[in-house]
């Protein structure tokens, strides 16, 4: 008779040690069912450190996912959003967490206190300068909370995708697509986050097509030289772009120059400095004829 | 005998009932600290930035000067506007979230075990940006 008594350690409410091992093997693979596939994103502690929050970047201009392959794993937990910046946050508790809850897998979601500064409850967007926090929140009690300043930009830069470089010139072929990047920066805040659309506008619809969003895209539709604008925000940059109608041939330097004015191909290419006593040819000033870019284009 | 069980029946009655509610506190007020984030309050009222969330500490105060409140006295907040003046439990006991969603006032009212016993003015001020 055992009346009144706990059962010892090996009693059956704990099993004897080799099935403890197996249970605990089935628990951690358990656990990594769950886990193992998650973002190893270093996130930010929250305020109250029960957990931290992970950021995803928003559209592809998102600074924060600047040299990083993926949105979910930035290159850093970002210090301050830019104005008009997208984004989004996830939260993950803390392993050692002491908080305990009604359920084994209780849902947790990420809640903007005040729309006015970030608006949306699943992607969100900065849209008033300031400070503002989120909370975390499992039903009514709130788990943890986070402030994030957003910072308006005051410079931007759009880049072409290989090489990662400034780009304020492009030169395309007939057909030709081209995507291009364009982030905001502020002097104010280095580690900067938050993705901005793009707005984008051609000055001649007849050289390249563009549209924006996400991406900068650009394709070539006709020979000739169009400035295209790309705005972010009240921030806006110029890139021009020349179109020819067929490739360079990298041998002979012989290729299709197109001219600023529209003028006709350009001659055939021989030197960056141009030949001798030659005439410049018609392709214009810009031309991207031949083997080089020069003002003084080839003998003719 | 029996005009004298009755009476000796109500003064029982009576003293039970006094000694009753000489054993429960009596509610009073609050005392409300600031644990997080900036905020101001006075005993009847509440003020944060809009945007900003903050933690409070809320413990009832009894003027019952044989009983005071205990831990496993429930105390509760609820905001009248949650757009203005945003108020959730934290995961600390007699803790709360504290945010300004809008500009503008509100109240609050005070739960303690369920029951109603006070009401606060809350204020979400704006929020200056440098």
């Amino acid at each position: 008779m055992n009346h009144g008594l706990k059962p010892g350690p090996s009693g059956p409410e704990h099993p004897p040690p080799r099935r403890r091992l197996a249970l605990g093997l089935l628990l951690a693979l358990a656990g990594c069912s769950d886990t193992c596939n998650e973002s190893t994103q270093q996130g930010a502690i929250g305020e109250l450190g029960n957990g931290d929050f992970l950021y995803t970047c928003g559209v592809g201009g998102d600074p924060a996912c600047e040299f990083s392959s993926s949105a979910s794993n930035p290159d850093y937990f970002p210090e301050c959003i830019a104005l008009h910046g997208r984004f989004d946050l996830e939260y993950r508790l803390l392993d050692d967490s002491a908080l305990e809850f009604d359920t084994i897998t209780p849902v947790l979601y990420i809640e903007s206190v005040n729309q006015d500064f970030f608006r949306g409850d699943d992607d969100f967007e900065a849209v008033r300068t300031g400070e503002a926090a989120f909370v975390v929140r499992e039903s009514e009690r709130v788990l943890d909370i986070f402030h994030l300043p957003i910072v308006e930009p005051d410079d931007m830069d759009v880049l072409a995708r290989d090489p990662a470089t400034p780009t304020t010139e492009l030169e395309l072929t007939l057909g030709d697509t081209e995507q291009l990047r364009a982030f905001p920066r502020s002097s104010r805040c280095t580690q900067l986050g938050g993705g901005i659309p793009a707005t984008v506008s051609t000055s001649d619809e007849a050289v390249v097509s563009v549209s924006g969003g996400d991406l900068v895209r650009i394709q070539a539709q006709g020979v000739g030289t169009a400035v295209v604008r790309i705005g972010l925000g009240e921030l806006e940059k110029q890139v021009t772009v020349h179109v020819g109608d067929g490739p360079v041939d990298p041998d002979t330097g012989n290729g299709s120059g197109s001219g600023s004015d529209g003028s006709g191909s350009g001659g055939t290419g021989s030197g960056s400095d141009g030949g001798s006593g030659g005439t410049e040819g018609s392709g214009g000033s810009s031309g991207t004829g031949g083997s080089g870019t020069g003002s003084t284009g080839g003998t003719t | 005998m029996a005009r004298t069980i009755t009476r000796l029946g109500i003064v029982l009655g009576l003293g039970t009932l006094l000694l009753g509610s000489a054993c429960k506190p009596h509610y009073d007020g609050v005392q409300i600290r600031f644990l997080f984030g900036d905020g101001q309050h006075a005993h009847d009222r509440l003020e944060v930035v809009e945007g900003q969330a903050t933690i409070i500490e809320v413990r009832p105060i009894s003027d019952n000067p044989y009983e005071d409140y205990e831990s496993f006295d429930l105390v509760d907040l609820e905001s009248y506007n949650e757009r203005i003046m945003f108020v959730a439990p934290a995961p600390e006991l007699d803790q709360f979230v504290l945010a300004g969603a809008g500009l503008g006032q509100t109240v609050i009212r005070v739960l303690v075990n369920g029951r109603e016993e006070d009401t606060l003015d809350a204020t979400v001020v704006e929020q200056v940006t440098p």
